[in-house]
């Protein structure tokens, strides 16, 4: 793992997980708005897939180009090239979105899978935001078809969607998307996990008078399931612009969470 | 000798009758709208002006002045009352070739209405079409297709991973696509590993890799294809929207104006093009700053604008357009250009139109002097009336001066009359020298300068004055004040047979009479404010004369108008400063000697004679010649010189008196200094008519007057020219007493007699000549020359003969 940094790291981190997908921007935006917020470090990490490293070195690795659908022989040099080039202009976006906020940042570069990158990271870092596609799924696959073949792809200007279980759990994933729903001019959009109506609607309650007491308004949205399903239809169906998840370790031992990262197409923010 | 009488009184003025006049003042008498005696050209500027077809422009002719303008416009507007309204020029953008803007005809009016409409369509369709595209239905629409192509895509890519799943292979994304991979549980099975597997194990998954590849490539192709029916349905569906939600609007135009065809084609493209730029109603452009506000185009919807070039809606009949400064640009229209970051870009709203434009269907006025001093007026015009068309041509594009962006606007059918005003040299050197010019203005209406003086044209001029003074709102003017009008027309005519048609000078004195009337606080204008305002206009301009008239009263320039004197007399030479001329004596003098047969005319042999002058000068030696050396040759040296001038002398009105100088040096006859003589002379002593008499009589008067008339002065001025007396009333009341007295002459005998007091003696049935006549005094002297001559010449020759020869006088 290679590390650049601007300065000594400070108390507070925020980890944000980049690739060249438009998510990653919005990512990018939505971390540098609570850094600022936190005076917290900025850390950018891009992950090398160590798929692609094991696929150049068997004899028959092709890849495909989506805009001609020709194939052709992948080479280790045409990876790594690729990967230079992508961390360096995702290096540069970092510098670039932290500069005017004068925020301390820093940038890494890892190689492996995102998922367990991810996991090993969020040990010592306070919150991560994921802009980044874990890449080996069909929907993946899709999504960046779409998104190649289509010039444009406008940027999510969604609301932000907040998963809001219970009191103090939620105080802080509460606090970030009030902070990044003022930040974008958004609406709040509270995840209420409940198992009957009453549940909901206590919930919902306490959910929009702690909103209240922050000095904002929000909607609730009745989740009947806690899964990555349920919260994958949520972000689809209120067209999310991002997504704050409290108690990330729980959603990261998933085994549904990299389809969750790849289907849910803003950026995550997960919380301790 | 034959006596010569002065001219009677009444034969120096010819006044006007004013009982011959019925009115009290010119209040009673009804305007006067066609001009005096100017049929031939009134003819003339109708005929032009009603004839419709190509190259029937007009070219009205006169001196400056007479007011070809004011009844041009006269005639046009009496004209165009009746005529109907010409149509509406609007310039639109052309979708298909932008440099190209397109001409659209609409009847006076509709160009202002279609301005407007097309106005407010763009402000309706900036706010409906991205209402719209808001709207729950289009976005539920747009997600079903956007749905159907992810599903579709998903169901192929699924497709292609369930079946790289069942055989133990994964689907992954690589830098610039995808790729397939043996799995090992959730990662890509590492190349180490791939080497332990059984080779049959290898082959299974080589050969189910590459039946994937394949299924891979036909996806991506499909993929492609997808996506442009994609496109094609969202580009459907939009134009579906936007016909929806606009159609209508841009329909109830296409009904609007169903009976243009021109419009209806140019709102087909509109509706085509606002379906193709949907986005820039949907998102327009927010306004930049910074740098990006000087690079980036502004957010307009211009192209849908229409620029009315000529809107004839607040017009009556047809337009009459007086261009007064007819440069290029001003006369076919222009492109102008604004600048943006130093450069110089434009558009079809920026066409403006020229006078051709604005009188097109109508009539154009052009000053002739302007037009062809202005740097390819005269050229555009030609191409324009010659082609039937205005085109808008950049000069500085024509002349690479610049090199900039411009556009080629649709030349506009053009159909107006052009009617040039200017003077008769410029009609003949245009007639002359270009050959275009005879087939473009075939009709020339030329104006009198002057009109015959007769009870009828009398009795116009009064209501000419009454018209001018209605029209600037001044005071009436009594029939005195009319008669002395008259009369100073007449003066300024140089004939008391005619009137002047310059309706300049007659306005402006209308104009001061009427103001010296309301010094006097007189409720009409009187004979006598009519004469004041003519003393005050020659009092404003004559300070040159009055410091001439000085210098010869002081004796400065020596005029005699007393007294005898041999080989001088006094000639009468005339200045023209402007508008105001004057006369002066000139002292003219001759001097004889033996020669042999040269007249020098001391004035051209300095260069300060004009070839007129000169020409008189040599009609003198002729007639010498002839005369009275017919047989001999002519052995005389003589030399010719207007004394103490020192400019330039032009003209033959003094060829009589320098004959006289040269015949009274000859004969050794002194001539009256109190008389003065004006008149040229042909060959055989003719006396012939000259300009200006009436200054040349005045100019000699004011002198004798002023050192005191003794009454034997007087002028001599050829029979010819008493037609053209209109002199001060000075003058006449002098000579009606006799103090001062104009002769009319038709020879030269009569001048030389008058002069001399000498008779000139014709000769007898044998030849003779009268003893002590002039002409046999002349005659002896010149004979005595022609003597001298012969015995100079003998003695010149060698001396074979060793004699001379006595002379024989």
């Amino acid at each position: 793992m290679s590390k650049t940094t601007n300065e000594r790291p400070a108390g507070l981190r925020i980890w944000v997980a980049l690739d060249e997908s438009p998510r990653s921007t919005a990512a990018l935006t939505a971390a540098v708005a609570l850094a600022a917020e936190l005076d917290a470090e900025l850390a950018g990490l891009f992950v090398e897939d160590v798929n692609l490293q094991h696929l150049f070195g068997l004899p028959f690795a092709r890849e495909f180009s989506v805009l001609t659908g020709g194939g052709r022989p992948l080479s280790q040099g045409d990876v790594e090239r690729a990967w230079r080039r992508e961390a360096a202009t995702l290096q540069r976006l970092l510098a670039e979105a932290a500069g005017p906020q004068r925020l301390r940042w820093s940038f890494r570069v890892a190689r492996g899978r995102v998922s367990a990158e991810v996991s090993t990271l969020a040990q010592s870092f306070d919150l991560v935001v994921l802009g980044k596609q874990t890449g080996n799924r069909v929907v993946a696959v899709t999504r960046t078809t779409s998104r190649l073949v289509n010039h444009r792809e406008q940027s999510r200007e969604g609301p932000v969607l907040v998963l809001f279980e219970a009191m103090p759990d939620s105080a802080s994933s509460l606090a970030m998307s009030v902070t990044l729903a003022r930040r974008n001019g958004a609406e709040v959009v509270l995840l209420v996990s409940a198992a009957s109506e009453e549940a909901y609607q206590a919930a919902c309650g306490v959910a929009r008078a702690a909103l209240k007491e922050r000095g904002t308004t929000g909607r609730c949205v009745w989740l009947r399931a806690l899964n990555a399903a349920s919260l994958i239809e949520a972000a689809w169906h209120e067209k999310a612009g991002c997504l704050v998840l409290a108690d990330r370790e729980r959603f990261l031992k998933q085994t549904g969470f990299e389809r969750m990262v790849d289907e849910i197409e803003c950026p995550i923010v997960l919380t301790r | 000798m034959t006596q010569i009488a002065p001219l009677a009184p009444d034969r120096l003025y010819r006044a006007c009758d004013t009982d011959r006049f019925t009115f009290a003042t010119t209040a009673e008498l009804e305007d006067l709208t066609e001009g005096i005696g100017q049929m031939r050209a009134i003819d003339a500027a109708h005929f032009g002006i009603g004839m419709r077809h190509a190259g029937y422009n007009l070219y009205v002719m006169g001196p400056p002045g007479s007011g070809k303008r004011t009844l041009i416009r006269q005639l046009l507007d009496q004209r165009v009352a009746t005529e109907d309204k010409p149509t509406d020029w609007c310039y639109v953008y052309n979708f298909s070739q932008p440099h190209k803007p397109r001409a659209i005809q609409l009847p006076a009016g509709m160009g202002t209405r279609f301005h407007a409409d097309m106005q407010q369509l763009v402000a309706e369709l900036q706010s409906t079409i991205p209402a719209v595209f808001e709207g729950d239905e289009y976005r539920r629409r747009l997600s079903q297709i956007d749905e159907e192509y992810g599903e579709r895509q998903s169901q192929a890519f699924g497709a292609v991973g369930d079946e790289a799943n069942k055989n133990g292979i994964t689907l992954l994304r690589t830098p610039n696509g995808f790729s397939f991979a043996p799995a090992k549980g959730d990662e890509v099975m590492s190349p180490d590993d791939y080497e332990k597997l059984p080779p049959e194990e290898k082959t299974r998954i080589e050969q189910a890799i590459a039946n994937l590849q394949e299924q891979l490539e036909k996806i991506i192709r499909q993929v492609h294809q997808w996506r442009r029916e994609r496109i094609e349905r969202v580009r459907k569906l939009n134009e579906e929207v936007v016909l929806f939600a606009v159609g209508h609007l841009i329909d109830d135009l296409r009904s609007d104006y169903a009976e243009y065809p021109a419009v209806c084609s140019y709102l087909n493209e509109v509706q085509q093009n606002v379906i193709e730029s949907i986005d820039e109603f949907r998102h327009p452009k927010e306004a930049p700053t910074g740098l990006a506000a000087l690079t980036r185009e502004p957010p307009d919807f211009n192209r849908f604008r229409v620029n009315l070039l000529v809107g004839r809606e607040a017009t009556e009949g047809a337009p009459v357009v007086y261009e007064d400064h007819p440069t290029y640009q001003n006369l076919i229209g222009r492109v102008e250009h604004a600048a943006q970051l130093g450069a110089l870009v434009t558009n079809f709203l920026l066409i403006k139109p020229g006078a051709l434009h604005q009188a097109n269907g109508g009539y154009l006025l052009l000053d002739a002097f302007k037009l062809l001093t202005q740097p390819f007026s005269w050229e555009g015009l030609k191409r324009a009336l010659s082609t039937r068309e205005i085109r808008i041509e950049s000069l500085g594009q024509m002349y690479s001066l610049v090199s900039t962006v411009s556009l080629e606007p649709e030349p506009i059918p053009l159909d107006a009359k052009v009617i040039l005003i200017g003077n008769r040299l410029l009609y003949y050197l245009l007639t002359q020298y270009d050959p275009e010019f005879g087939e473009l203005f075939k009709v020339a209406a030329d104006f009198e300068d002057e009109v015959e003086r007769n009870v009828d044209n009398d009795l116009l001029y009064a209501r000419l004055v009454g018209t001018l003074a209605r029209r600037e709102k001044l005071r009436p003017f009594d029939r005195g004040a009319v008669a002395r009008v008259i009369e100073h027309s007449a003066r300024r005519a140089e004939d008391a047979h005619k009137l002047s048609t310059h309706i300049q000078s007659l306005a402006d004195l209308v104009r001061e009479a009427d103001y010296w009337a309301a010094q006097e606080k007189r409720e009409a204008v009187a004979r006598a404010d009519v004469e004041r305002a003519i003393a005050a206009q020659i009092r404003r301009a004559d300070r040159l004369r009055e410091r001439s008239h000085e210098a010869i009263l002081r004796g400065i320039l020596h005029i005699d108008t007393e007294g005898e004197r041999v080989g001088q007399v006094n000639g009468l030479s005339v200045f023209q400063l402007g508008d105001f001329s004057f006369a002066q004596p000139s002292r003219i003098t001759a001097n004889t000697r033996l020669g042999e047969g040269e007249l020098i005319d001391i004035q051209r042999e300095v260069k300060l004679g004009g070839s007129i002058h000169s020409k008189g000068v040599l009609i003198l030696s002729s007639f010498l010649a002839s005369r009275y050396a017919a047989e001999q040759p002519l052995s005389l040296g003589a030399s010719l010189v207007f004394e103490q001038t020192y400019g330039q002398v032009e003209g033959d009105s003094a060829s009589v008196a320098e004959l006289c100088a040269l015949l009274s040096s000859l004969a050794n006859a002194p001539i009256r200094q109190s008389l003065a003589v004006t008149g040229s002379v042909d060959q055989f002593g003719r006396v012939q008519a000259i300009g200006a008499v009436n200054e040349k009589i005045e100019g000699y008067f004011d002198i004798c007057s002023r050192r005191g008339l003794t009454g034997q002065q007087g002028v001599l001025i050829p029979a010819a020219n008493v037609a053209h007396l209109m002199l001060h009333r000075d003058v006449v009341d002098a000579a009606a007493a006799g103090r001062f007295h104009i002769y009319a002459v038709e020879t030269v005998d009569e001048v030389l007699e008058l002069l001399t007091g000498v008779a000139v003696g014709t000769p007898d049935a044998e030849g003779k000549l009268p003893e002590a006549s002039l002409n046999q005094r002349v005659a002896q002297r010149l004979k005595h020359l022609a003597a001298l001559r012969r015995k100079y010449a003998k003695k010149a020759e060698p001396s074979g003969g060793g004699s001379h020869e006595q002379n024989d006088e």
